[in-house]
């Protein structure tokens, strides 16, 4: 009886406890919204001042989220006049402050506005939370964009390095992250890291590399491709290279691409054939006709894709496109999708 | 006789404290998980969002005589706040006109080529693409039921990552964005499940839910506390400790590459969703793959609950036959070291499948043995107040947790009714659960079969 009458305190306990919480979260949540109503216009340049000389300590923590929530929809020289109203508001105090924060969210948006605010101080602490694996991704990733919006030069070589020992980032989030950096200086650094990778045997790696490059935007990083191109035996590195070819599509490449349709591996010939049809010419269509005839049908796809493709650069007359389709039925069929077909294997 | 009923006695106490104990913890670690969770979950987000990191999804909506509702939950379900995802409704041979209302909503076009049999499922009929917008494709299939409907969807996925939704229930429109904070943030995440709330009594709009509200009827209202202590202790509990081995059917993420692997769905069970959990477990753990199969607190998925004892009975049937059926099919896992197999395995055996009988056996026994005066008639008492009263400690700290960290039910008169739902959920609803499950079990065993399960519709996301 004891036990059950201890259970039914505990209840009651409890009963209290929500009704607390609740009148607790209803005061926290006005209290966010005053704070957004009143720093809002202020990090927007609608108000001159902000609304006290500093955030008070209780509400340091939604004000930088706050200033961060601004920032986001803010890329560049847009920046400038939100960092000099973040220090006209102390708060590149607070965003040091927080940065040892135990909490999760508050490190977060430390490590983000610290990049952005320009704070040299921070470059030691935003290294040491990149290079913590027991961080969050998101929280490593972004304290290695903070570095490089700190000082790109000085940064790229140590996000380099990171980035190789993280085998687990995907590529959209590693380009995502090299955005930060010059693109030149980025694609050339890329490079050589997949070059280096190609070196030591580490095949994934440089593949992975490779595939960053057309999302980090700067051809600078052709002349290292072709010679990576050139020198490897990888045939993962090889497709990748070509895809990166294909995608900056400089007519240069074109020889060395018709030396990869007759690779013995499918997904070489797959890369190879898309990138002729970036780079190519009409004169190439033998070569791709032939590959309409390969034993495998992405290939065959890629290969009917790619002389749409040149047909439709060469400014042929819909007549002569017409007359394409009809002797390659599958140019015609692949060209006219709206949508890429995935599967031969037909219910 | 005595002696007998003396050792009976307390092996029924040992049994309830220690079922009520695990919860306790399970509560405690949820209290703990919970918070570091939601303090990160809108940072995150919105830091992923910027850069536009989601891995691309496919929406699988298996649908059976869904014409009612599948044309807004469609609309809905395109209109999510996703960066890159497609919608693949599956109609598993309904004998209504979902495919006409499909056809006539979106225009559709055949599309065999779409097609790729990775999967064995019943005989297609036909695969279409939408006219208005290439996200969107239907496979019309013969009557297979929910898992075969699913393999058939899965053929016809061609993202990375798929995510099962019943065609009646509401998303938010971040609930994509959220569920999928397991796979960013850890790459060997292979499924991940949200948790799912009571729909009835809310208001919805066009597909959304645009403002949870609590149902009027007692039955759905004590289900609000029931799925909140289910969904925050049950899964979420389990989460930190990597021994998650249900995820909803209503709406869980998976890595298409493994279930596939697999071979998909199972078709012969009704527990098909905790069954491919428990199945994913095995599977990482025979290939020792480093995995994580985790659930996400936040409350992503809004489901009717039932509303009349009949369909809630028969509900409950189906689930406690499901999970029979999932836990002696996978029992393997309990070979396999690591909390899945030797922690939470045991603990769904003990405490969730063979619970109900234990404790019905404790009821009748403790009544009986009242009634032949073999026990006081205080002890009786102080037994019922007792299981009362702990029921209500795990139901109120689910409420408490709900309050803290999400708040879903804004107005000041629906804390005083959801505590008013905590304690009548220990004082009648509990018992008769109880009877359900027991039936479940006796299903199970008898082999009958039971087909969709479908609710009857009473809110506005019918209309």
């Amino acid at each position: 009886m004891d036990a059950a009458l201890g259970a039914f305190a505990m209840s009651l306990l409890l009963l209290v406890c929500t009704a607390a919480v609740r009148v607790a979260g209803s005061a926290r949540s006005a209290r966010d919204r005053r704070l957004t109503d009143l720093w809002t216009p202020f990090f927007l340049g609608i108000a001159p001042e902000p609304p006290a000389p500093r955030p008070h300590r209780r509400d340091r923590r939604a004000v930088l989220a706050l200033w961060n929530r601004v920032r986001s929809a803010m890329r560049g020289e847009a920046t400038r006049p939100l960092v000099a109203r973040a220090r006209q508001a102390h708060l590149h105090d607070v965003a040091l402050s927080l940065l040892k924060s135990r909490r999760a969210d508050d490190r977060l948006n430390a490590v983000a506005a610290v990049g952005t605010m320009g704070l040299p101080s921070a470059l030691g602490p935003l290294e040491r939370f990149a290079r913590r694996s027991t961080s969050s991704i998101t929280l490593r990733s972004e304290a290695a964009r903070s570095m490089l919006r700190l000082h790109a030069v000085r940064s790229l070589p140590t996000v380099l390095e990171l980035l190789r020992t993280q085998p687990d980032w995907h590529p959209a989030l590693i380009a995502s992250v090299l955005e930060e950096a010059e693109p030149d200086a980025a694609a050339l650094g890329v490079v050589n890291e997949a070059g280096g990778a190609e070196w030591r045997g580490d095949i994934e790696m440089a593949s992975r590399f490779l595939r960053v490059l057309p999302a980090v935007a700067s051809d600078a990083c052709l002349p290292g491709v072709r010679n990576l191109l050139d020198n490897t035996d990888s045939a993962d590195v090889q497709a990748a290279c070509l895809s990166v070819i294909a995608h900056f599509a400089d007519r240069r490449d074109a020889r060395n691409v018709r030396r990869y349709l007759h690779s013995p591996v499918w997904f070489v010939r797959v890369q190879a054939a898309t990138a002729l049809g970036m780079v190519g010419t009409l004169d190439d269509e033998p070569a791709l006709t032939a590959l309409l005839a390969d034993s495998e049908w992405w290939v065959r796809q890629r290969a009917a894709e790619a002389l749409a493709r040149l047909a439709g650069m060469a400014g042929l007359a819909p007549d002569d496109l017409a007359i394409v389709f009809e002797h390659h039925p599958e140019v015609g069929r692949f060209a006219g999708a709206p949508y890429s077909p995935m599967a031969e294997v037909h219910p | 006789m005595r002696h007998a009923v003396h050792v009976a006695q307390w092996v029924t106490l040992a049994y309830f404290l220690s079922v009520h104990g695990a919860y306790f913890v399970l509560d405690l670690i949820a209290f703990l998980a919970v918070g570091r969770s939601v303090h990160n979950r809108d940072t995150l987000v919105a830091y992923r969002r910027s850069y536009g990191l989601e891995p691309p999804v496919t929406v699988l909506v298996p649908a059976y005589n869904e014409a009612a509702v599948i044309v807004p939950t469609v609309r809905a379900l395109l209109q999510l706040d996703y960066p890159q995802f497609e919608v693949v409704v599956v109609n598993d041979g309904s004998s209504d006109d979902t495919m006409r209302v499909l056809d006539e909503a979106f225009g559709l076009e055949p599309c065999p080529r779409l097609y790729q049999a990775r999967l064995d499922a019943a005989p297609i009929r036909g695969v279409y693409i939408a006219r208005s917008t290439a996200a969107l494709r239907v496979v019309d299939k013969d009557n297979g039921g929910k898992a075969d409907s699913l393999n058939a969807g899965l053929n016809v996925a061609q993202y990375p990552l798929f995510c099962a939704v019943d065609a009646d229930s509401i998303l938010q429109r971040d609930s994509l964005l959220k569920v999928i904070t397991p796979f960013v943030e850890d790459p060997t995440t292979v499924a991940a499940g949200g948790t799912v709330r009571v729909l009835n009594g809310s208001e919805v709009s066009e597909g959304f839910l645009r403002r949870p509200r609590l149902p009027r009827n007692r039955l759905a209202r004590i289900q609000v506390v029931e799925y909140m202590r289910a969904f925050l202790f049950g899964r979420v509990g389990w989460s930190p400790l990597r021994g998650v081995l249900i995820i909803s059917g209503a709406f869980g993420v998976f890595r298409r590459a493994e279930v596939v692997e697999m071979g998909g769905y199972r078709v012969d069970t009704v527990g098909e969703d905790a069954e491919l959990v428990m199945r994913l477990h095995r599977h990482c753990r025979a290939r020792r793959r480093p995995y994580r199969i985790s659930f996400v607190p936040d409350p992503i998925c809004w489901t009717e609950a039932p509303e009349d004892v009949r369909s809630l009975g028969r509900q409950r049937i189906r689930w406690q036959r499901g999970l029979a059926e999932s836990l002696l099919g996978n029992r393997a896992l309990l070979h396999q070291p690591g909390v899945a197999g030797w922690v939470a395995y045991p603990f769904l055996l003990i405490f969730e499948c063979l619970g109900p009988l234990v404790e019905l056996a404790g009821y009748l026994f403790v009544v009986a043995a009242t009634l032949a005066g073999l026990l006081s008639v205080q002890a009786l008492l102080a037994f019922l107040l007792l299981a009362v009263a702990l029921g209500t400690v795990l139901s109120l700290s689910a409420l408490l947790l709900e309050e803290r960290w999400f708040r879903n039910y804004t107005e000041p008169r629906a804390l005083v009714r959801l505590l008013g739902a905590a304690l009548a959920e220990n004082l009648g609803y509990r018992q008769l659960n109880l009877v359900w499950r027991v039936v479940g079990l006796f299903r199970f065993v008898s082999g009958r079969h039971t087909g969709w399960g479908h609710v009857r519709r009473v809110s506005a996301a019918a209309g």
